[in-house]
């Protein structure tokens, strides 16, 4: 099923209307009134424009526009086919939540208005990176909204949240510059640049430039999917970042290097050339260790978001073995991962950042008896522990089984003893945190209530991640579900040509 | 007919969405009564639609149904042994609600109890009712993980402890059942209760067979997976404890045996059973030691909750030895594989009653323990009849339900003895027996301990009958048990037999059964030998104090001799390394152990590498880097030296240029083989002979001097800055500059000339460079109001030598005058600011610096100057053009 390009100027506009809501606010956002309705509206208004995108592409649409051409190979395209719509689909529900919760959360903070900016432009930005329609466009919305990003991550400029974020921008110009070598070899053997479904490459000849390519750009899209041991940067920026924005890192940020990822196996090697080359072993090796070692050292991290970091790792590295899989199976299984961890994970840290506010307390140890205190908070908490654990009928259940689905067909017993282990491993850093939660409270821990009045904003972005999750699982095959653009992806990046 | 077909199949998800439904309504009723009767009528009506069931069933119908949800749908199907579980599981919810409504009066979380009740009906419900897989999966799972809730509900450190066990153990089961279920998926794509593939290999159907017996087993408390069970069932509520060992644990024998009859069987019409034989075997062997470990273990309680819960082991060791023992019989397993499915119906019935009653007698006497009670058959009368039902049912007595089904698998136990490869059965029938006694003594010893003995202490308060709604919970289960003792063949040839037929296992032994064994002779004096052993059990048990309870510290217990053995000791504590809940702990503390000390080698690497780097820089790195600049700096004389002589050469005039070449090769040539000596010592040779290293450390004082300077003009521009901001002119700061460098110029050539410790201290003396800044812009200040004087500047140099201990030449006031193209060529040729040449008079590097300020105004006037020039002749060539085109 061949989707029929149609010219549009959707994407740009979703991608645009963030960046210009992002403008409106920094020219206008000094009175403190006009902060909220300008960023939430700007990112309601590209919700709503993704959905009508997203309802295009269920029809067989692919909506595109080719935005400028600089040489002839480089051109700066957008264009929307099923796993760009799904990316953004995330991205634009993802956003407005973190957005919601920033205003509670950083309403103290001289600098709301630009972290809001910012956040707004990084939206842009990687909604820009969803459409791209060549590896130009990709690379070039990718190194802005990484160094966007940074400002982002060190937003508190307290010497951590510094070092964090210089090992962030080291670590990702180092990349860049991979993807960069990467693209420029492509571009010697095939002359082109677009993605193309079935690979760009296929069927082109030399094998070491095409191998070297490919072991470039994996290494530059490893290091923002956190592939080990590219993963350095995850586990200092989570903690460093203010909690909507690590929300945002862990969500959607990680997922865009496996997004590039993705996009460069399948749109410009090719299944059946990767499959000549006879990398994918070794991609599935590594990501099998990643998953499993990640989810070992999550369990001796005491802090938190530290925790929650290591298993973002670990959960990234599943849908790289699934994807590592080539079969279209284990694809949708990495998609659909790829949707619901953002929410479950978000949901996590948003957890984390209003224990912070309400009660000071970073430590899993000293979380003994939160739930008397933070009762809400507690029970949102356990829920969506349980979904990452992937206990049913949450939604981590069912993108752990597509994805078990997937491996086992696939792959055989090893990928499967990995995802088994790897959930094992979730339920051990996530349980003792459940459990403590819900201790009784008789060593109260002296904690300070930093935050003016009830979180209420905060729980409200937090009661919608566990709904979303909750939905998600429950009712999975609703059209234009994470799940329906999944299929559709997968049967487009596999089962046309290779 | 079809019309009930269709109620049948829309009451089928209603069935268990209702519940769940329920549970989500339940907190918003506030009246106690409203709730009460809420819950009741909940599962009333459940039991109710499980009993209208009924018909369509027996007819040989199979209703399906299904509810929307995850991938699709989750597919729900009655067949006759959902339905029987199905109606036991809900009758048994039924009596046990109605008591949980009286037990939990006082109970401040009750909502949350009977809401998690609720729930854990639905989740039942959907086990027994599910059609494929994915649909039992989730609710299975659903089903452990809830009842978390009630397992942890008291809040009481060993209800908690009890809890983590629990989840782990389900947890783990879990993750098993779920990598057989996709390995079925994989072997067979499809997830239906259909026979696998025959092309599917020996191996994956044992990998199948093994993944699902853990996954069931430990819902099953099936030895070695039944830790968690006498820690959890104890410590829930009464009620909670009775579904807990009554309904839910027969969830993994469901699982275990649609597996074994439905799965992993040939298909139907296949001559022989293949493996599903040897698996049969597999579990039959550990349906014995569960029976064996239970029965021994609950010997050795005293508590009543406790023994109950090992007797749960015990009894579902039973069941799976049925299961067992007639999937070995493969097509001729009708009598074994009835005999555990109705021992599930019997156990259902008869433990709920022990537990709900062992309930009331905690809550009526405050404890639960059988070496502190007694007498209570006169007290508690009712629940001592209740009691005497269920234990005899439990026991097997003749005209009970438990004798039917007891004595249903032992033959069919003896029968797969016979078989080739059954052989291990035969010992395994011995030991059946004596687990079957076994169980007599220790309900003897219960009903002894706790309702006849006349009770140890007298000083306690009166004791009540139990309240009449957990009377009425009690009570219940009676009938069907004796109706089930005299009359089982409503269950078993008219639901069991068709449904085992329908799966080509001929029901013919049932039947036969029914009329040979059924209360004939030889099964009657088995249990009368077993009556005599089971009691000679319980005599010895008083007579060596196996009963006593366990001596609390500091107390004294009066034992018979016997029980003072060493043997007796052990017997009452057994070492802990026997149990495999020991292993299970220990194996759990090393894989945590293990993921820390990655953590800690992760954390080390992390803080090893810098250090590690940082270190190498200095030792091998440093040493490089500092010869570099003495390298450059050499460089940079010599051309500077060229440059200055060109430039004198060409500006000064042509007299004395013969001797200024001259010199300037001179100059050139020393400095090309300076460098080319130190090149090949510094970077060649190892050795430092004394006067090299003399010069090296000459120029580390000079670097440190040199920087030295350099944060002096960089502080002074600071505080001239911070000075001038009213009138913001430059030349204030430009004084400033030139005159803190020629005092850092001055503090340099005195301190390179001294070249004592106290030099070295002065180049790294921060208070020095502070007060020469500020002295310097003193200065600037003064020399911009014109009030200079030379005698400032002298007093600096009186200064300085005051600080060096020295007394070094001193300088004229002033700066050197140098035409501006040699200073800008200087300028340019400059590679930073600090690290300026050493010449013996020292003048090319004191000018620069010196002169700095005046440079870059001369390079901004010079800069102006063309742009002026340049606009100058663009308005000429403009207006040539002009002149031009007119």
């Amino acid at each position: 099923m061949n989707p029929v390009a149609l010219p549009s100027l959707l994407p740009l506009l979703v991608a645009l209307v963030p960046l210009l809501g992002a403008l409106l606010l920094a020219l206008l956002g000094n009175r403190r009134l006009w902060l909220a309705p300008l960023a939430l509206g700007s990112s309601a208004l590209t919700f709503g424009l993704v959905v009508v995108l997203v309802a295009a592409v269920r029809l067989g649409f692919q909506p595109e526009i080719a935005l400028m051409q600089l040489a002839p190979p480089m051109r700066i395209v957008l264009s929307a086919d099923a796993l760009g719509a799904l990316f953004a689909l995330t991205i634009a529900a993802l956003f407005p939540l973190a957005l919601i919760y920033a205003l509670k959360f950083l309403a103290d903070d001289k600098h709301l208005k630009r972290f809001l900016a910012l956040t707004l432009v990084a939206q842009g930005l990687m909604l820009g990176v969803a459409f791209a329609a060549n590896l130009l466009t990709l690379l070039a919305f990718y190194e802005l909204f990484s160094l966007i990003s940074y400002p982002l991550i060190v937003h508190e400029r307290t010497p951590k949240a510094l070092a964090a974020g210089l090992k962030y921008i080291v670590y990702i110009i180092v990349g860049g510059v991979f993807i960069l070598t990467g693209i420029i070899l492509v571009y010697a053997v095939a002359g082109d640049l677009t993605f193309l479904p079935g690979g760009l490459l296929a069927g082109d000849g030399a094998r070491a430039p095409v191998l070297i390519a490919w072991i470039c750009l994996m290494v530059g899209f490893g290091v923002k999917a956190a592939l080990m041991p590219l993963h350095g940067w995850v586990a200092d920026a989570h903690p460093a970042a203010p909690a909507p924005f690590s929300a945002i890192l862990s969500g959607v940020m990680v997922a865009a290097g496996s997004f590039g990822i993705l996009r460069v196996l399948f749109e410009i090697f090719g299944a059946e050339l990767l499959g000549r080359l006879g990398v994918m072993p070794w991609l599935a090796t590594i990501a099998g260790i990643s998953a499993v070692l990640a989810g070992a050292l999550a369990i001796g991290e005491d802090e938190f978001k530290r925790r929650l970091a290591y298993s973002t790792i670990s959960q990234m590295a599943y849908v790289v073995l699934a994807i590592a899989m080539l079969s279209e199976l284990a694809l949708v299984g990495a998609l659909v991962h790829i949707s619901h961890h953002a929410f479950i994970k978000a949901g996590l840290f948003f957890c984390a950042g209003l224990i912070v506010a309400v009660t000071g307390l970073k430590k899993v140890s000293e979380f003994d008896g939160l739930a008397r205190r933070m009762p809400a908070t507690a029970l949102l908490l356990t829920l969506l522990s349980l979904a990452m654990i992937g206990v049913p009928p949450l939604s981590g259940f069912l993108s752990k089984w597509l994805l078990g689905v997937g491996l086992i067909e696939a792959g055989g017993l090893v990928p499967l003893a990995v995802l088994v282990v790897g959930t094992l491993l979730a339920a051990a850093y996530l349980w003792p945190v459940i459990f403590r939660i819900w201790l009784p409270n008789d060593k109260v821990k002296r904690a300070r209530s930093a935050l003016a009045g009830q979180p209420t904003l905060m729980l409200a972005a937090l009661a919608a991640t566990a709904l979303i999750t909750v939905v998600l699982g429950l009712a999975a095959t609703l059209p234009g579900f994470p799940l329906e653009l999944a299929r559709l992806a997968a049967a487009q990046l596999i089962g046309a040509g290779g | 007919m079809n019309s009930v077909l269709v109620a049948a199949n829309l009451l089928l998800p209603a069935l268990v969405a209702g519940p769940l439904l329920a549970a989500a309504i339940l907190p918003l009723l506030k009246p106690r009564l409203a709730q009460d009767g809420f819950v009741v009528a909940v599962v009333g009506l459940t039991l109710l639609g499980v009993i209208l069931l009924a018909p369509a069933v027996l007819a040989g119908e199979t209703p399906t149904g299904a509810l929307p949800g995850m991938l699709g749908r989750f597919n729900f199907a009655l067949d006759p042994f959902g339905h029987v579980f199905a109606l036991v599981g809900s009758f048994v919810w039924f009596s046990a609600t109605l008591y949980a409504t009286a037990y939990t009066r006082e109970d401040p979380a009750r909502v949350r109890f009977l809401a998690t009740l609720l729930v854990l009906l639905g989740a039942s419900m959907g086990v027994v009712l599910a059609a494929d897989l994915l649909t039992l999966f989730v609710f299975f799972e659903l089903l452990g993980l809830v009842a978390l809730l009630v397992v942890v509900h008291s809040g009481s450190d060993e209800a908690r402890a009890a809890g983590i066990k629990y989840f782990w153990m389900t947890f783990g089961g879990g993750l098993a059942l779920l990598a057989g279920i996709l390995l079925v998926l994989l072997q067979s794509d499809s997830l239906a209760w259909a026979p696998l593939p025959e092309t599917v290999a020996s191996g994956w159907r044992w990998a199948i067979f093994g993944l699902l017996l853990v996954g069931f087993g430990v819902k099953a408390g099936m030895v070695p997976l039944h830790v968690w069970l006498p820690a959890a069932h104890p410590v829930a509520p009464a009620p909670a404890s009775a579904l807990l060992s009554g309904v839910m644990i027969k969830a993994g024998a469901y699982g275990l045996f649609r597996s074994l009859n439905m799965l992993l069987r040939p298909e139907t019409g296949a001559e022989t059973w293949g493996d599903s034989v040897d698996m049969g075997l597999v579990l039959a062997v550990l349906g014995i030691v569960t029976l064996l470990v239970g029965v021994v273990m609950a010997l050795l309680q005293n508590s009543i909750k406790r023994m109950l819960a090992w007797s749960s082991v015990s009894q579902m060791g039973f069941i799976l030895t049925g299961l067992g023992a007639g999937a070995m019989l493969a097509a001729d397993g009708a009598m074994a594989t009835a005999g555990g499915l109705l021992h599930v119906v019997n156990h259902a019935l008869f433990k709920s009653c022990l537990f709900l009653a062992a309930g009331a007698i905690a809550l009526r006497c405050g404890t639960a323990e059988m070496d502190r009670l007694g007498g209570l058959w006169r007290q508690m009368p009712l629940t001592f009849a209740c009691v005497l039902v269920a234990a005899a049912g439990i026991a097997g007595v003749p005209l009970f339900n438990g004798f039917v089904s007891k004595s249903m698998i032992h033959h069919g136990l003896v029968d797969a003895a016979q078989l080739p490869g059954g052989q291990i059965l035969v010992y395994g029938e011995w030991l059946f027996m004596a687990a079957a006694a076994g169980t007599i003594a220790y309900f003897s010893k219960f009903i002894f301990l706790v309702f006849i003995r006349p009770a140890p202490s007298s000083d306690r308060q009166p004791v009540v009958e139990a309240s009449p709604a957990m009377l009425a919970g009690m009570l219940l289960p009676l009938p069907a048990i004796l109706w089930l003792g005299l009359a089982p063949h409503g269950v078993l040839q008219g639901l069991l037999a068709p449904g085992l037929s329908d799966w080509a296992v001929q029901a013919a032994p049932i039947g036969y059964y029914l009329e040979r064994y059924f209360f004939s002779a030889a099964d009657l004096v088995s249990f009368l030998i077993l009556l005599a052993g089971g009691l000679a059990l319980f005599a010895m048990g008083l007579k060596t104090g196996w009963f006593e309870r366990r001596a609390t510290a500091g107390e004294r217990v009066k034992r018979p001799a016997l029980a003072q053995t060493r043997l007796a000791e052990l017997a009452r504590r057994p070492p802990d390394a026997l149990g495999v809940d020991y292993w299970y702990q220990r194996l759990a503390r090393w894989l945590m152990d293990l993921c820390l000390w990655l953590s800690a080698l992760a954390a080390a690497l992390r803080k090893a590498v810098p250090a590690g780097i940082r270190r190498l820089h200095a030792s091998t790195l440093q040493t490089l880097w500092d010869s570099i600049p003495a390298l450059r700096r050499r460089i940079w004389h010599g051309l500077l030296v060229c440059l200055h002589g060109l430039a004198d050469f060409f500006l000064k005039g042509g007299m004395l240029r013969r001797q200024m070449w001259r010199e300037m090769m001179l100059r050139l040539r020393a400095a090309a083989e300076f460098l080319i000596d130190t090149t090949l010592r510094d970077h060649l040779g190892t050795e430092r002979t004394p006067a090299d290293s003399a010069q090296l450390e000459q120029d580390r004082l000079f670097a440190a001097l040199d920087r030295q300077r350099d944060r002096l003009i960089l502080t002074a521009d600071r505080l001239a800055r911070e000075r001038d901001d009213a009138r913001r002119n430059d030349a204030l700061i430009n004084a400033s500059h030139m005159l803190a460098g020629w005092i850092g110029t001055e503090l340099l050539e005195r301190a390179m000339a001294s070249g004592n410790q106290r030099a070295r201290e002065l180049a790294e003396s921060e208070a020095l460079c502070q007060d020469l800044a500020a002295r310097a812009v003193q200065l600037a200040r003064r020399q911009l109001g014109g009030k200079l004087a030379a005698s400032d500047l002298d007093e600096i140099a009186e200064k300085l030598n005051e600080q060096l201990g020295t007394r070094g030449k001193r300088k004229e006031s002033g700066w050197p005058e140098r035409s501006w193209p040699a200073e800008i060529t200087a300028l340019a040729l400059a590679p930073d600011r600090g690290h300026w040449p050493v010449s013996e008079s020292l003048e090319q590097g004191a000018f620069v610096s010196a002169a700095r300020g005046r440079i870059m105004k001369v390079a901004r006037d010079l800069s102006s100057g063309l742009l002026v020039a340049f606009l100058v002749l663009l308005l000429i060539a403009v207006g040539v053009q002009f002149a031009l085109w007119r």
